[in-house]
């Protein structure tokens, strides 16, 4: 099958009413999470995985992909109008895009920060659709030392990057390889860690945990204290930018598109990383760096369509080589094994549906989302007025309506309301959840490549460093962590995140 | 949270490192050559324990470099009743809604929900409450999930 043969392939599977419907009902759930703050695209699939069981494969992982690259859209119009990120991708958003509502100017904010997001997305989409094939033969010559590697190098970066203390980082992610040794072994037939409980001898799953860490320990952290969401009274007007915003976004919208792409793909990447590196390179070559900060468009135009680019991006390697790069697709591709649908090399040849089909979704969630985004932004606006009391009851009763549907089982709840308390404590803590939930969900993978590396070596260690690709990843994965202990790095990072 | 509580995150780590560390001995480690089902969590115990011990180390070396600061910090103001009323209120859920059924125990939570996260009047709750039951009812259900029944038959 030939390029425009597949991709012609994938759009007669989107274009299915069905399959289209539930490409509408992703983007449109993935703006409204991205819209309201409290609840992320993670949290989101999480509690909507249950949902999809009685849906064909295909149309569950559109609807869900949907959510995710639907959320990064939504994400700006809070950082624009409120000054508060409706998701972390769009944190950069609210420097400039507050600022530019402030001076009247929501419109353009919003109206650059679609059209930036619709091109990114696109973009990636394009380039997705053609590396995903090389890329996945190369992977199919990959051996368990190099998916060992590759994975251990994925769980640096996610620790790399937290915003709070590598150390605590770490300690997290350990104790995510513990949750996902629970249950029974598969080479030994020998239960773990199940304390003699039929719940848990298939493991903890994916879908309690995610709920508890995302969905009930965000309410919980709410709870305390909902914050007061003061919209800015603007006349929202002309949402199209004029010839000199444009002229001005040009530059920072196709660097944004490549930097988001790229930082995408990298294991441990994804929007938000993609978003400040945008946003700085902008600042950098701006010859007015000064205005930054106080409503430069640059400052909307790059960040926002580099978390676009970079949400496609992300998903290179979850299709290519069967590796979530983020938290986000980690639950993703819990919802593909659910399905029992393996992401990965094989993906194309073995379910060519899906992924031809779940691109070309893409296409048309971002025709979808330009059109939600910039003549329903009134709509959007209207819903961010919706307060906490009315959405808190709701996200728990959503949670618990998915968790119970997964297996119809009571305990799976006490399970959610077990991790979404010590999600709650953790974060009292500074312990940042995206290094568990990612190494609980690469644990399993991670220990089978271990362990089958380990007996292909008869066991050699030395496996690991003699196989060359394998080798790299390992190399890159410790001068990273090494690095994160050099006060250099600590200071960038404070700034940063300042 | 300051970092004078960073010791008590230490503390549960290291019991939570010891556990695994134990419970994967029992399950059999094995060797490098044939490695057994406990080598992983071992291996993952032994890690959470160096951290842990670090993580404590360090937390008490600035609890002595800066007792003076410490004496001053007070635990920040958090509603913590409302929040183990909710954590209450889901496991009786869990507890409860196989008994009595998903329509009773989920209007039941939802309106006490409500309450908890401050809708003042009762029947804008209650209201609130019903809407949202039904409405979760009839989509789920659409979708080919089904609820338990409980002795109330609904």
């Amino acid at each position: 099958m030939d390029w425009f043969a597949s991709i012609l392939f994938g759009f007669q599977i989107t274009f299915q009413p069905a399959n289209a419907l539930y490409c509408f009902i992703g983007v449109f759930i993935g703006t409204l999470i991205g819209v309201l703050p409290g609840i992320g695209p993670g949290g989101t699939i999480a509690i909507l995985l249950p949902v999809t069981f009685g849906i064909s494969p295909v149309q569950a992982i559109i609807l869900l992909a949907g959510i995710y690259y639907g959320a990064m859209y939504g994400g700006s119009t809070t950082s624009i109008l409120v000054n508060i990120p409706g998701e972390a991708a769009s944190i950069v958003t609210c420097l400039d895009g507050y600022q530019m509502a402030r001076n009247g100017r929501a419109g353009p904010a919003l109206g650059i920060s679609a059209l930036g997001s619709f091109i990114g997305g696109t973009f990636s989409i394009i380039i997705l659709m053609f590396l995903v094939y090389p890329l996945a033969n190369v992977a199919l010559k990959f051996g368990p030392p190099e998916y060992f590697s590759l994975m251990c190098l994925g769980l640096t970066i996610i620790i790399y990057l937290v915003k709070g203390s590598v150390v605590k980082a770490v300690a997290m992610a350990f104790f995510g390889l513990i949750l996902s040794t629970v249950g029974i072994d598969l080479v030994s037939g020998i239960p773990r860690f199940t304390f003699g409980s039929p719940v848990l001898l298939d493991g903890i799953g994916i879908v309690p945990l995610a709920m508890g860490f995302f969905g009930i320990s965000e309410v919980l952290t709410n709870i305390e204290g909902p914050t007061e969401r003061i919209i800015f009274k603007t006349k929202v007007g002309n949402l199209l930018p004029n010839r000199e915003d444009w002229k001005r976004s040009t530059g920072p919208i196709i660097r944004g598109s490549l930097i988001g792409f790229l930082l995408g793909v990298l294991p441990g990447g994804g929007g938000v990383i993609a978003s400040f590196v945008s946003y700085s390179t902008e600042k950098r070559l701006s010859k007015h760096p000064e205005k930054f900060g106080k409503g430069a468009i640059e400052g909307v135009a790059g960040p926002e369509t580099a978390n676009n680019a970079g949400a496609g991006g992300a998903f290179v390697p979850l299709f290519a080589l069967g590796i979530p790069p983020n938290v986000v697709l980690a639950i993703l591709w819990g919802a593909f094994m659910i399905h029992g649908v393996a992401p990965g090399p094989t993906l194309i040849r073995d379910h060519p549906e899906i992924f031809w089909g779940t691109i070309a979704s893409m296409y048309l969630g971002n025709v979808m989302l330009l059109v939600l985004n910039l003549p329903l932004i009134g709509v959007w606006v209207k819903i961010l007025k919706v307060p906490y009391r009315i959405l808190m009851p709701l996200i728990l009763i959503f949670c618990i309506i998915g968790v119970y549907s997964l297996n119809n089982n009571i305990w799976e709840i006490i399970i959610m309301v077990i991790f979404g308390t010590m999600g709650y404590i953790l974060r009292k803590f500074d312990y940042e959840e995206a290094p568990l939930i990612l190494a609980f969900i690469l644990g399993s993978m991670l220990e089978t490549a271990f362990r089958q590396s380990l007996v292909i070596s008869k066991g050699h260690l030395s496996i690991f460093l003699v196989r060359p690709l394998s080798c790299v990843f390992l190399m890159i994965a410790a001068l990273l962590f090494i690095s994160s202990g050099f006060s250099h790095y600590r200071r960038v990072k404070a700034k940063v995140i300042q | 949270m300051e970092k004078k509580y960073d010791i008590l995150a230490a503390i549960f780590w290291i019991f939570v490192s010891i556990f695994a560390i134990a419970g994967s001995y029992k399950l059999k480690l094995g060797n490098f050559e044939n490695p057994g089902p406990g080598l992983m969590p071992f291996l993952s115990g032994i890690g959470l324990l160096s951290v842990s011990i670090f993580i404590a180390g360090r937390s008490f070396s600035k609890i002595q470099k800066r007792s003076d600061i410490v004496k001053k910090v007070a635990p920040s103001k958090v509603n913590f009743i409302k929040i183990v009323v909710v954590l209450g209120l889901l496991v009786a859920y869990a507890l409860l809604v196989e008994k009595l059924g998903f329509l009773f125990s989920t209007l039941l939570l939802l309106f006490s929900l409500f309450k908890i996260a401050g809708v003042r009047k009762v029947w804008y709750a209650l209201a609130a409450s019903v809407l949202a039951v039904i409405l979760s009812y009839l989509v789920f259900t659409y979708l080919g999930i089904r609820f338990p029944t409980g002795i109330f038959d609904i």
